[in-house]
């Protein structure tokens, strides 16, 4: 009854449908989302900063002790930024449902996320296994060109998704990922160094780009009980607003 | 008590989502799952009353599951769209491209 009730408070004049305001719609939610994934960019760049400065402490050999650091940054990454990713999106009221759904196998759509997050541990461990065994195991311009593709083949889906949701950062990182796969193609010892650098560089530009959108546009959200974007001001605030 | 499915327009089309600020509704909820009443009225850019009166609509259809709480002395409240939904949606974008999509024409046929 309460439903009907705000459902006859206001007008509302059926308007003909348009998929591609959906469409736009979907991609406007899939840009606020990507933003709020900027945590994810912050925490991956710092650690291939900190990787860096590591694999060129080293001269640019990978001894097994990089590997297990590598192997120790992803575990620790895979607990903060969730934990990270999960606390900013509550600021803007999208609630722990996301993260679940991210998990889940049983929607078709979120298949594909899930995909997606396989294709990424697969790439790390992938890359960590390279590091270790190419440059010991194959000559020069072979494991370069191997560690290089690699990177090149992170171009596509960051080129795509950054002119599909007109954000820059998304092809400032492809555009790191290509620097690094063309430091990596001219593999000498010392450029391994330099082309995790250049990754946790613009991992981290690009993630304190995308986190700085996202916390301007929460900012701008209608807050409780004003009036911010038109007729019946019901007060509504966000999950993190107020005492709990 | 479940709500049942909505009858189909003459177009063969599901009146509830068949509705521009719905649609977009239903779209964006399918996005991100689950999502409050602000953060809707952030991307989608509807008024306040606007959109209340759409998510009454898609919750009485059974497409959305409404969450109502106090947090401090403020309402919040939470938009999932529902396994109904979702399949209306989905099932919506099929039938959309059903209609839309060219007839082919054979000669002499």
């Amino acid at each position: 009854m309460e439903q009907e009730h705000v459902a006859g408070s206001v007008e509302t004049r059926n308007q003909p449908p348009d998929p591609s305001e959906a469409a736009a719609a979907k991609r406007e939610t899939q840009r606020r989302l990507d933003m709020s994934r900027g945590v994810v960019a912050i925490c991956t760049g710092g650690w291939g900063l900190a990787m860096a400065a590591v694999s060129l402490l080293y001269s640019g050999r990978v001894p097994g002790e990089n590997v297990m650091l590598w192997c120790f940054g992803v575990l620790v990454l895979g607990i903060v930024v969730p934990m990270w990713l999960r606390r900013v999106r509550r600021h803007a009221g999208i609630p722990v449902g996301v993260a679940k759904g991210e998990l889940s196998l049983k929607r078709p759509m979120r298949r594909v996320e899930a995909l997606a997050m396989l294709a990424g541990v697969v790439f790390v461990v992938a890359s960590a296994g390279l590091l270790s065994i190419l440059p010991r195991m194959a000559a020069r311009y072979t494991s370069g060109t191997t560690l290089g593709a690699v990177c090149l083949l992170m171009l596509i889906p960051l080129a795509w998704r950054g002119l599909r949701l007109h954000l820059w950062e998304h092809l400032f990182l492809a555009a790191s990922f290509v620097i690094s796969g063309v430091i990596l193609v001219f593999l000498r010892d010392s450029n391994i160094g330099w082309a995790l650098g250049t990754l946790g560089a613009g991992g981290l530009i690009a993630g304190l780009s995308l986190h700085l959108r996202w916390r301007r546009w929460v900012r701008s959200l209608p807050k409780e009980g004003t009036a911010a974007n038109g007729e019946n001001s019901v007060g509504e605030t966000t999950a993190s607003e107020g005492p709990a | 008590m479940t709500p049942s499915p909505s009858p189909r327009g003459d177009d063969g089309l599901d009146p509830v989502i068949h509705e521009a600020s719905r649609l977009r509704l239903a779209a964006v909820l399918n996005e991100c799952e689950a999502a409050d009443f602000n953060f809707l009225l952030g991307v989608t850019g509807f008024t306040r009353g606007r959109l209340s009166s759409h998510m009454a609509k898609l919750t009485a259809a059974g497409y959305v599951a409404e969450r109502k709480e106090f947090v401090g002395r403020m309402p919040h409240t939470e938009y999932r769209l529902t396994k109904a939904g979702r399949d209306a949606y989905a099932q919506y974008l099929r039938d959309w491209k059903k209609l839309t999509r060219p007839r082919t024409t054979r000669k002499g046929g």
